[in-house]
């Protein structure tokens, strides 16, 4: 039944996020010629060309970045609201008639929002890195070279971050699966978070929406008080740098798992469909 | 058949009421198959539990018989209808005689004025 | 399998300090149409949703087929709400495959048909429909359905007498002895004659539940004709 939620959650939102989608694309191809653009000029981004050419290239670059960093913004912003209005109206406005009364449980309706939320941040903040990247590689001196080198230059990049890498390739990776989970988890945190707070916000009868923002600012409250009393003696004491990555990743998770728990029970036993 | 139900009598009466009716009065002749309980009841605008009842009340009347593969039919019995025919005819005999007397007629008025309707029709 | 498809007993809801439903018990067998009758405001929509566990009460237990209400009862309950429930960029052809994908029961042909016999374009969204179409539609998903337990909740206010009609002849046509319909309204007159079964209910509390042809015979009226004078203003 969860599989068929997700697929219809899917389906449901296609249209909308091959919307973003493209605006992202179109914040790439920017990115791309502004990478170039910067590349072609050996990665000197003030360097002068001739006279008028000059002044009118450096509007257009000006514009580039503007536009890149607009699209990109509201992308996000978009594919963000919109995931947190889609549980609203599919769940909780007049679309919950239908849902409701499918066969399946709270649970399995917050799983079938969160994930596809999940996937679809994640995939817009990838593009967005890999956008931001192809510029920033553009300004790295001597970008004209070869592949091989630009892969060089890549571990360079990750070298100078400040680790010592005595495994360079197995550091890498598990850093990336551990970046990757807890992006996930981050994210879990911040969309379950805002589900309970609409779960129990429209639970009410009046001021539903403001209610729901009350509820937000509690959980946060809660949730920080959590992580002062608990969390951060805790890493106090076992003072390493990886322990203590995963020790926020762990709390950030704790958290998750708290307002999934309160989103579902309310949405079980307080539900009050309008 | 067209069905009219009036408000106060339970329906399951009345549909006996105009399943009768619609027998003596050749509408539906000895014989006749009967839709299914669902379709009569579609058509009539009820409960098929009701109309079922109906039905089956028939039977016991012996108005209605059923084959178990075939369905439902009007009784064969000309006899049985001939028998109902009467019985109408003589209810509805006897409230007109009740109603003639209501208003001061004999019953030999009210003959005769049934026998010189036709011509005082014809006179206007 | 339970004796009763639906039992209710001791039904409280409170909202707001108001009691919407107070002590409310009674029992369905299968194969009935059965009329849930009151005035706006009475507690009607409440049940029904404490019924399909859109709403939770705070005394009292149900029992569908002797099951709680949950996920597995809401597979053998088949509930039109009293508002549009679909997403208007969804088109019916859309439509036909959630029904067919959540609910086992659900016999697409049927609705297919139905829906192409009003002259409704499948692929068409259901948003460029008229008012009266998207009810329609509404309708026939549930009709669609081979459920234990029909719950319809008001499905002819608001709604010509033709499309009123339709309405009735759905039901019974869809009728099996195997099935229950509870149907609410407000409306006595239009749907007295497919009922089986009466339940008056004003502000919350159950004044009678009987079987409707017993009610005419015992009150020589018809269900409207006592449903008015009980519920004289």
């Amino acid at each position: 039944m969860l599989g068929k939620l997700i697929k219809h959650e899917f389906k449901s939102t296609k249209s909308t996020l091959l919307l973003f989608a493209a605006l992202l694309g179109v914040a790439a191809v920017i990115a791309l010629m502004l990478g170039v653009n910067i590349a072609a000029k050996g990665g000197d981004v003030a360097a002068e060309d001739s006279g008028v050419i000059s002044g009118a290239s450096a509007m257009i670059m000006t514009l580039a970045v503007l536009a890149f960093a607009f699209l990109n913004a509201f992308t996000f912003t978009a594919v963000f609201i919109g995931a947190i209005n889609r549980f609203r109206t599919n769940l909780l406005g007049n679309e919950g008639y239908l849902m409701h009364a499918l066969p399946v449980t709270p649970a399995h309706h917050i799983a079938a929002k969160l994930i596809p939320a999940i996937v679809w941040t994640l995939l817009g903040i990838i593009a967005a890195l890999v956008s931001y990247a192809v510029i920033i590689l553009g300004l790295i001196p001597g970008i004209n070279a070869p592949i091989s080198e630009l892969w060089d230059r890549v571990i360079y990049l990750f070298q100078n971050a400040g680790e010592e890498l005595v495994f360079p390739g197995v550091q890498i990776a598990l850093a990336a699966v551990e970046l990757f989970i807890s992006a996930v988890i981050g994210l879990a945190n911040i969309y379950l978070h805002i589900y309970a707070s609409m779960a129990v916000g429209y639970s009410l009868k009046n001021h539903r929406a403001a209610a729901s923002i009350g509820v937000f600012i509690l959980l946060s409250i809660a949730s920080g008080m959590l992580d002062s009393v608990i969390f951060v003696p805790l890493s106090d004491a076992l003072n390493s740098a990886s322990v203590l990555l995963n020790l926020e990743t762990l709390y950030s998770a704790v958290c998750a798992a708290g307002f999934y728990i309160i989103a579902a029970w309310f949405l079980d036993k307080r539900l009050n469909l309008q | 058949m067209t069905w009219t139900f009036l408000s106060g009598k339970p329906i399951y009466a009345q549909i006996i009421e105009q399943i009768t009716h619609s027998v003596i009065s050749g509408g539906l002749p000895a014989g006749a198959k009967l839709p299914s309980v669902r379709d009569m009841a579609r058509e009539a605008g009820v409960n098929p539990n009701t109309m079922q009842r109906a039905l089956s009340e028939l039977e016991r009347e012996g108005l209605v018989y059923s084959q178990r593969t075939s369905g439902r039919f009007i009784t064969e019995s000309e006899d049985l209808i001939s028998a109902l025919k009467e019985k109408t005819a003589r209810e509805k005999t006897g409230s007109f005689l009740r109603e003639m007397l209501l208003l001061g007629y004999t019953a030999g008025q009210a003959a005769d004025l049934i026998l010189n309707y036709g011509k005082a029709e014809k006179n206007e | 399998m339970s004796e009763y498809i639906l039992d209710c007993g001791g039904i409280t809801k409170r909202f707001d300090g108001v009691t919407a439903l107070n002590n409310v018990s009674f029992r369905l067998r299968r194969g009935k149409i059965v009329g849930l009758l009151g005035p706006n405001g009475s507690g009607k929509t409440t049940l029904i949703k404490i019924i399909n566990k859109l709403l939770v009460p705070d005394e009292g237990a149900v029992y569908i087929d002797g099951i709680e209400p949950g996920a597995e009862t809401k597979s053998l309950i088949s509930y039109l709400p009293d508002r549009e429930f679909v997403n208007g960029r969804m088109s019916v052809t859309e439509l036909i495959g959630l029904f067919s994908d959540f609910y086992a029961d659900f016999r697409a042909d049927t609705a297919r048909a139905m829906v192409g016999n009003l002259g409704i374009d499948l692929k068409a969204k259901l948003k460029t429909l008229s008012k009266g179409n998207r009810e329609k539609v509404q309708l026939i998903m549930i009709m669609s359905r081979r459920a234990k337990l029909y719950l319809l909740d008001e499905p002819i206010g608001g709604v010509d007498p033709a499309a009123r009609d339709y309405i009735i002849n759905s039901i019974i046509t869809n009728y099996s002895p195997d099935a229950t319909v509870l149907i609410s309204t407000h409306l006595i007159a239009d749907v007295e004659k497919i009922l089986d079964e009466v339940i008056f209910i004003r502000e919350g509390s159950v004044l009678l539940h009987e079987n409707a042809d017993s009610l005419r015979e015992r009150e020589g009226k018809s269900v409207d004709a006592v449903f008015r004078e009980v519920f004289r203003c």
